[in-house]
């Protein structure tokens, strides 16, 4: 699903060109640099944020041509709070949006359990796991990822 | 008598015409308004609004920034904002006139459906939250704008454990339509739980075993923008569950510091480790292990 929404984004830039229209909006680009004791590794830190060493990503882009406007806005590209959203419609009658959000929510980073298979429908106890002893326990990041996907229509009927 | 009644309703005659002369304007047009108002000009002219009415000529493209202030001749004369209609902070008109104004256009769409029902309605004014000069689209800036006057709710969004509202991942429209709802707290549903279930599925149910308070109302154990307790948890575990669960089994009497799960066990304090109740009742939105009625599994 996530290609498919990236492929209509992308098909979307690239058919607006060709309708001479007016643009304006911004494209920014930026890094990030996380340091400290462990900070990237607290789960408390980036809680609801994908927040490493990575670069980072704003897109807010308004096209218009006589009476259609269209809108892409995006931000966090390709992490896991991304989001992005097209809208656009023809002024006085009718308006639409398509949305694509992923949301992150870390509750605890680094954990350690006694099972295999954390997160699927059957948990396992490893042969390589002794239960008195901590250090053979597997790693795992106690987290839940959500995407939202929608779409928005609205007509005016009685202008 | 009536020689002197004649004067004073002669000047009450001229009074009266003179206010009426003096309210009949006509359209200048919005050159003249850019001689003053040359920044709100500029801007206004890369707005949706000013796109917008270009694009769907009439009127709206014909009249101009008098479309929505009126006709402007009668404020050109003198200067006051009392002689036209204007929007927000200092104006002459009050906040539901105002709204009035933008509800011409926009009393088609569906978020204003209930806005005669909205808490905004009356003292809160369009222009209060969204600036239709703005050189792009009137958005309102969420959650700030918000948070201007619902300082308790900002407040509860800083909290250690919260919705991502502060983080721009829940805006305060995912929630709640500022235009009007038929649900308290103009909800974007048919109720709390309603909302709740469009991210949190999984406690919808159905279960084999329902916890009552569950399916009547989340807020009965959450809050819903923040708390200082783990899962937006109104009170700490314990004494959470004990607001009903006072009576029977374990929990028979209030815990203190003299007494836990186990009053003979090691450590008095064994109620209050890890999940506390919820280290063994973890299934506590409903279990549908048919074995679970008191939601261990």
């Amino acid at each position: 699903m996530k290609k498919f929404i990236f492929i209509a984004l992308l098909l979307f830039v690239i058919a607006t060109p060709a309708l001479a229209a007016t643009y304006s909006g911004e494209v920014s680009l930026g890094g990030r640099f996380v340091d400290g004791d462990n900070t990237e590794k607290s789960a408390k830190f980036s809680e609801y944020r994908d927040i490493d060493d990575q670069v980072t990503s704003e897109l807010d882009v308004r096209m218009n041509q006589d009476n259609y406007y269209l809108t892409v806005e995006g931000e966090n590209l390709g992490y896991a709070d991304q989001s992005v959203s097209i809208s656009g419609g023809y002024y006085g009658q009718a308006k639409f949006r398509l949305f694509y959000d992923e949301l992150t929510h870390n509750y605890s980073l680094d954990d350690k359990s006694i099972y295999a298979g954390v997160g699927s429908s059957a948990l396992t106890i490893s042969p390589s796991v002794t239960i008195g002893d901590a250090s053979t326990w597997l790693p795992l990041d106690y987290t839940l990822d959500r995407q939202q996907i929608g779409a928005m229509l609205e007509l005016t009927l009685i202008p | 008598m009536k020689k002197r009644l004649l004067p004073l309703l002669a000047a009450t005659l001229l009074l009266f015409a003179g206010q009426v002369f003096a309210a009949e304007a006509n359209y200048v047009g919005s050159d003249s308004c850019a001689g003053c108002h040359e920044e709100v000009a500029q801007t206004h002219g890369d707005s949706i609004h000013a796109q917008a009415w270009a694009a769907m000529g009439g009127k709206y493209s014909e009249s101009g920034c008098e479309s929505c202030h009126g006709p402007g001749s009668a404020h050109v004369d003198s200067n006051s904002k009392a002689d036209i209609v204007s929007f927000g902070e200092g104006s002459a008109q009050d906040a539901e006139a105002q709204s009035a104004l933008c509800l011409n256009c926009h009393v088609t769409s569906i978020d204003l459906a209930f806005w005669d029902v909205s808490q905004h309605n009356g003292e809160t004014s369009c222009a209060d939250c969204h600036n239709t000069h703005a050189s792009a689209a009137p958005k309102v800036d969420q959650p700030e704008v918000c948070f201007d006057c619902h300082k308790d709710v900002r407040r509860d969004s800083n909290k250690r454990s919260h919705h991502p509202i502060i983080e721009g991942k829940v805006s305060c429209g995912d929630c709640h339509n500022p235009h009007g709802s038929m649900e308290h707290g103009m909800l974007r549903a048919d109720s709390k739980n309603q909302l709740c279930y469009t991210c949190h599925a999984e406690k919808r149910g159905p279960f084999i075993w329902e916890h009552p308070p569950v399916e009547e109302n989340c807020g009965t154990c959450h809050e819903s923008h923040g708390s200082r307790h783990d899962k937006l948890l109104s009170e700490r575990v314990t004494n959470l569950c004990q607001n009903c669960h006072d009576w029977s089994y374990h929990p028979g009497t209030p815990y203190d510091n003299t007494g836990g799960f186990d009053p003979t066990g090691p450590s008095f304090d064994d109620k209050f480790v890890g999940r506390s109740c919820l280290n063994c009742h973890n299934t506590i939105h409903g279990s549908n292990s048919p074995d679970s009625k008191m939601f261990v599994r």
